[in-house]
């Protein structure tokens, strides 16, 4: 059984404790408007196209046998054309053109993280399982994770939180030791619109886990201007959090860069902040709360 | 048609008239007072056209020009071009010596000439005097405030976070919280107000020593050609007697222990018989130059002027060398700038005394040791050995005694009567002073303000005897911990204990700043050359003893509160630790110390360093007694003799002379060129191409290793050191001073400069020509001739970037790097150095990875002509960087075949919003992963290039921020640009 991944990120200090790798899982059940990876939100294959690193050498265009390449777009290929071949991936030495989806045994999961495991002890460190939703191929994990606990490498969970709790539990929570669980939209209907599905599922599945109190649980929250970071959301949330005895969490502040990702995928965005939060925003948001412990940003 | 030099001879004419007319300028050239007379024939003439020459000789008073070359020149001044030789008669000191650098200019022969001829166009023709006067009038005296007076002072350090450790580690026996966490600098108002008056010190140049060692020489003669046959250490255990016999006894104010290296608050120590002389064209515009200014008087210029220089102008070892081996290829090369430094031109030092042995005996159970020894010989060059040895330490006697008596004299002065609290303290202090005086260093030390005065003192005699350029202090953590528990052990309570606790951080923080008073003389050219680097006394704490077990004790952690409090570059800070012996709170908090002090200590791997160590024939046992020597080197404390910085090699060279069938493109010397090696298209392989490096690599080494030998042999005519040698083991037993071989062991060590840039260099030509066959050679070359300034050279240079580079732990970079480390070190270990022993290669830089990058031309990876390498072993700057990548590249490394160690330097800022317990956490991760996969040595910058931009523009602010080059640290706002930029751009890594 292989694992279909986006990118494997080393050297990883802001997604759990220590010195960590973070896997990046291709595949989401929800479609987030602003979402950071675009490249994740579904299992297919792609092709991204880096501009900044192409030196318009024009060999993919000449190798490409559906000629779907022009180099006169901003993003080269007719995706309706292209049958992803790979023709062009191999033949670009400079790297621009690269592929979005790998798949990998879990040997070879293993052997990629293994490389830093004397990082991973030495700092407190591990693996952070990120996405996309690393829960769509819970099957592959219940494979994998075994694996990497018997290397004694601590692991960690991003999670959305729109899974199938019984899966979840069986295949994937026993070899965890850290969730960090994702809370964005209070709202059903409002979830339903910036996120594409209900959230009730994610809130019964953040209650029954915090409930098991089997390992610790980090929620966060995304704060994405206008959407999440409403007053009235935030206080929903602060309150929601209050009931369940929680005081920790941490807030994420927005990262607009991943608006130069979307046009390497040729898709087009689709929420257009630019720019990072300012520091009046900030402090709104950490008045409301004050009375949790979260990381200063 | 020559033209040029016609003007320029009217030019000389106006020189000459000067002379003959004015007698201000005649003693100059025939001094009746001092009995000196410049005689000399210099030609200046131009590579390009051989009729653009003029020529001056000067005898006995009379300066003659000639508008043509002349016969026997004392130095030949020869121009590349004429257009550079025009600006001749405008050009300031620092101008002359850049042209040099970048061979513009070359000389042959002796080059104190052109250093005389050049004050004479500064003093005549362009009127520095003048100028140097007018600043001395407008200088305003500085308001220092008194000690008494001195309340608060805000020194940059104040943010430090110190953690507690509640329990003992390692070898420690009497700190509680070995961390020390409790005390700040505010605790210990004198060591603040000594920091402060450090700080706001000027530079001075301290005339004291070369003036005594000119007189003694003078009288005596000092080569064999003077008439002085005397046996060489015989000689300079005279000289060295003589130095400390009449060298001024100076006690700094509110400084607890006695001495001082010279006579200035912060001074310059001058040694002529090494390579002071260059200096002298500067002497009425050091007090003005941008970087370094000194402030010299007016006495200090005419000693040197009229005594100093002119005395020393052929018996400098750099000119001595050149008479004995008649202008050899190999010195002329290092006079060329571009292949290689040779440090004994200027100091031989690099290398650690066993302090420990002295302190237990004193030097009067050493003079008796060393009589025995001349009872049982009847060699009579092994008595004036000895008897060398007996007069230089005699001297030092002498010099305490004086300094005693200094001491008892100004508490005298103390009157008992209606004074205040701080003035009956100092009386007290200087009694003090006197009566350890009465004691060490002739007894032995018992407790340990005695061993620390004594180390001191003794300390200060090795800086008059030699040349004080990366000479050492060893461990003084393991060393001193004995006289520590003693005194610990008459100590019955609790307040007590922690009375001496705060002596012990008192005593050792006042030789911190005792060891700070003193900065080598750089001339400015020095300023580019080794932008910022102090003498680099380097100071090691931490690891084993001689059987293995932690050294890690007391000592070890109040030396680390010490550099942490006071944050001043010297000495330099080495920390030693051994995985799985020494604690992880050990390390722990020489990460702390790095953080907070943003530059220091460097640390190094134990078990690395043991292997290298040994496998050079190293017994284990001593290896285990290693310690870092002017940058990180290792020494064998008291047994080695290893001159680790005997030359800093610039492997780039070769590979220019590689691409140019075995000519350097900046030398302009036909007569310097290494094996016709073939132009670029004739290699019909890499690994061609690759023995065609090899092969002018090996030209160099072999050429560098000749121009060490025969440094080390005027060195051993001219120069030995009987203080020093009285230090070691061996010497006394052989009846041979170290220079000859008396050490028990003898190496010499190399720095090699540029590997990262040849690895990535030698990885584009594999790739780009003989791999994947994307252009020619001579094509790369065609771009890389012209700064890739050509068509289609931007995307080249992207091209170039997207081949893998060492750092990103790609496996070919990795093979290729050692294969070259693999044969440097074999080739520079198949020599023998003049004393018998092997050469042993290192990959740090100082800063001379700036300075060779300066003076090269562009390279295949991408690099920029006079753009700097990296420094030491590190990887070249790249946005694809990952920390991990770059650790785990530089540790698939052999560091065996580094005995000489090497310096790897990451920036590393730890985040703004980040615990100081999480930063701790990385660093400790990277640190120790490093360490697990084999690496060697570390060194962390901890500031951020926000920060080092900010203090780029607003170095008034900055003047305590202190950075790490390559081996040494230095305060960031004393450097010159280019490095600042170099440090500036290296890729800064996040702790988080």
């Amino acid at each position: 059984m292989n694992a279909t991944i986006t990118n494997i990120k080393r050297n990883a200090l802001d997604d759990g404790p220590g010195i960590r790798t973070l896997i990046f899982f291709k595949g989401c059940p929800l479609n987030c408007v602003w979402c950071q990876n675009p490249e994740t939100k579904t299992m297919n294959q792609g092709i991204s196209f880096d501009i900044e690193v192409c030196i318009k050498c024009l060999e993919c265009q000449e190798t490409c046998p559906e000629n779907a390449i022009n180099h006169l777009n901003i993003y080269p290929i007719d995706l309706n054309a292209c049958y992803y071949c790979g023709k062009c991936v191999e033949i670009c030495k400079m790297e621009a053109l690269r592929f979005t989806a790998f798949e990998y045994k879990v040997e070879e999961l293993i052997n990629e993280i293994i490389k830093d495991k004397v990082f991973y002890d030495n700092s407190g460190g591990g693996i952070t399982l990120s996405g996309g939703e690393a829960m769509m191929q819970f099957r592959f994990l219940g494979k994998f994770l075994p694996e990497v606990k018997k290397h004694g490498i601590h692991v960690c969970l991003e999670t959305c939180g729109y899974f199938d709790f019984v899966n979840f539990k069986n295949f994937v929570l026993p070899y965890l030791d850290l969730v960090y669980y994702d809370l964005k939209i209070f709202e059903n209907s409002f979830h339903n619109k910036y996120c594409g599905t209900d959230n009730n599922l994610i809130l019964h599945n953040f209650e029954k886990l915090i409930k098991i109190n089997s390992i610790d649980v980090l929620p966060r929250i995304p704060l994405i201007p206008n959407i999440t970071t409403t007053k009235k959301n935030l206080t929903q949330w602060k309150s929601y959090l209050e009931n369940h005895n929680i005081t920790k969490l941490e807030l994420l502040p927005y990262n607009p860069l991943w608006i130069s990702k979307i046009s390497k995928l040729g898709q087009s965005v689709s929420y257009n902040r630019t720019t990072w939060l300012t520091k009046q925003e900030k402090d709104e948001i950490k008045s409301i709360f004050s009375k949790f412990e979260f990381k200063n940003f | 048609m020559a033209k040029v030099n016609k003007k320029i001879a009217n030019v000389f004419r106006i020189m000459k008239k000067s002379i003959d007319e004015d007698p201000q300028y005649k003693k100059e050239i025939y001094n009746e007072e001092t009995g000196m007379v410049f005689n000399s024939r210099i030609l200046f003439t131009t590579e390009e056209d051989k009729e653009e020459s003029v020529s001056i000789i000067f005898n006995n008073g009379n300066m003659e020009i000639i508008e043509d070359i002349i016969d026997k020149p004392t130095i030949t001044i020869k121009y590349k071009r004429v257009k550079d030789f025009k600006k001749l008669p405008r050009s300031r000191p620092e101008e002359v010596i850049n042209m040099l650098l970048k061979n513009k200019i070359h000389t042959i022969g002796n080059v104190s000439h052109m250093s005389k001829f050049f004050f004479l166009l500064c003093y005549i023709l362009l009127g520095q005097k003048e100028g140097y006067e007018q600043r001395k009038q407008e200088r305003v005296e500085k308001n220092i405030i008194d000690f008494e007076d001195f309340r608060d002072w805000t020194n940059g350090t104040e943010h430090m976070k110190n953690k507690y450790l509640g329990y003992k580690v390692d070898s420690v026996k009497y700190l509680e919280d070995p961390y020390l966490s409790k005390y700040s600098l505010s605790d210990f108002k004198q060591l603040e107000y000594l920091k402060y008056i450090r700080s706001i010190s000027d530079l001075e140049v301290c005339a004291e020593r070369a003036k005594l060692i000119t007189e003694i020489s003078k009288k005596e003669g000092y080569t064999p050609e003077d008439g002085n046959t005397e046996h060489p250490g015989l000689k300079m255990g005279k000289i060295v007697n003589y130095l400390l016999t009449n060298k001024t006894p100076m006690i700094q104010e509110w400084s607890i222990l006695p001495g001082t290296a010279t006579t200035k608050t912060l001074g310059t120590m001058i040694y002529p018989e090494f390579g002071a002389i260059i200096f002298w064209p500067e002497l009425y515009s050091i007090d003005n130059r941008e970087l370094n200014p000194h402030i010299i008087d007016q006495e200090t210029i005419d000693i040197l002027n009229y005594e100093v220089f002119p005395y020393w102008m052929d018996r400098n070892i750099r000119e001595y060398t050149r008479i004995l081996n008649d202008n050899a290829l190999s010195q002329q090369m290092d006079e060329h700038f571009v292949f290689y430094f040779m440090w004994k031109t200027q100091a031989i030092s690099h290398t650690i005394p066993g302090f420990p042995v002295f302190l237990r005996k004193g030097i009067n159970n050493l003079m008796t040791e060393v009589k025995q020894k001349e009872k049982e010989v009847d060699d009579v060059s092994k008595l004036s050995f000895y008897e060398g040895i007996r007069l230089a330490l005699s001297g030092v006697l002498k010099y305490a005694e004086n300094l005693a008596g200094e001491a008892k004299r100004r508490a005298d002065k103390i009157n008992l009567n209606n004074v205040s609290k701080a003035k009956l303290k100092r009386k007290e202090d200087l009694l003090r002073m006197a009566s350890n005086l009465s004691k060490v260093p002739a007894k032995p030390a018992e407790t340990l303000e005695e061993a620390i005065t004594s180390i001191w003192i003794m300390w200060i005699a090795l800086t008059q005897e030699n040349a004080h350029m990366g000479l050492s202090l060893g461990r003084l953590d393991h060393w001193l911990q004995p006289y520590f528990e003693a005194d610990m052990k008459k100590i019955t309570t609790e307040e007590e204990k922690e009375a001496f606790t705060k002596r012990a951080i008192e005593l050792m923080g006042n030789f911190f700043i005792r060891a700070s008073d003193q900065e080598p003389l750089v001339p400015d050219v020095g300023n580019y050359l080794f932008g910022g680097s102090s003498q680099d006394f380097a100071l090691t704490v931490g690891g084993v003893d001689k059987d293995g077990n932690t050294a890690v004790c007391d000592m070890t952690f109040i030396i680390l509160k010490v550099a942490e409090m006071l944050t001043l570059k010297d000495p330099n800070l080495n920390a030693r630790y051994y995985p799985g012996v020494n604690s992880k709170e050990y390390l722990d908090r020489l990460i702390e110390v790095n953080i907070n002090t943003h530059a220091t200590p460097s640390i190094h791997n134990d078990i690395q360093m043991l292997e290298a160590l040994t496998n050079i024939g190293i017994k284990l046992e001593d290896a285990r007694t290693w310690a870092a020597t002017g940058c990180v080197e290792p020494t064998i404390c008291g047994k080695h003799f290893g001159h680790t910085n005997s030359m800093m090699f610039n492997m780039v060279a070769a590979m220019e002379m590689a691409f140019n069938n075995g000519m350097h493109p900046v030398v302009s010397n036909k007569k310097v060129f290494g094996p016709k090696t073939g132009s670029v298209d004739d290699f019909k392989s890499f690994s061609e191409f690759l023995e065609a490096f090899k092969a002018q690599l090996h030209f160099m080494i072999e050429k560098s290793v000749e121009v060490n030998n025969y440094l080390g042999k005027a060195h051993q005519l001219l120069h030995p050191s009987p203080i020093l040698s009285s230090l070691y083991e061996g010497p006394l037993e052989k009846g041979s001073d170290l220079v000859d071989g008396g050490a028990l062991y003898n190496t010499s060590g190399v720095a090699m400069i540029g590997l990262a840039d040849i690895i990535d260099t030698l990885n584009t030509i594999k790739k780009l020509i003989y791999d994947n066959r994307e252009m020619t050679f001579s094509e790369l070359h065609h771009q890389v001739v012209n700064d890739f300034s050509l068509e289609e050279g931007d995307i080249l240079l992207k091209r170039i970037q997207s081949i893998p580079k060492f750092g990103t732990n790609n496996q070919i970079t990795i093979a290729l790097g050692q294969d070259i480390i693999d044969f440097v070190y074999d080739d520079f270990y198949s020599f023998r150095n003049y004393r018998g022993g092997k050469y042993l290669v290192g990959f740090w830089s100082m800063s001379n990875h700036v300075a060779f990058g300066t003076l090269s031309g562009a390279l295949p990876n991408g690099r920029k002509a006079n753009q700097p390498f990296t420094p030491g072993l590190t990887p070249v700057p790249s946005e694809k960087d990952s920390l991990i990548d770059n650790i785990q590249s530089v540790a698939s490394l052999k560091t065996i075949k580094m005995p000489n160690n090497l310096a790897f330097n990451i920036k590393l800022v730890p985040g703004v919003n980040d615990s100081h317990e999480e930063t701790l956490n990385n660093f400790y991760g990277y640190t120790k992963s490093y360490f697990d996969l084999g690496g060697m040595q570390i060194q962390f910058n901890v500031v951020s290039s926000d920060t080092l931009r900010d203090a780029m523009e607003h170095p008034e602010d900055y003047s305590w921020l202190m950075v790490r080059i390559s081996g040494y640290n230095a305060y960031f706002v004393d450097l010159n640009k280019e490095l600042q930029l170099e440090i500036l751009n290296r890729t800064e890594f996040k702790a988080k």
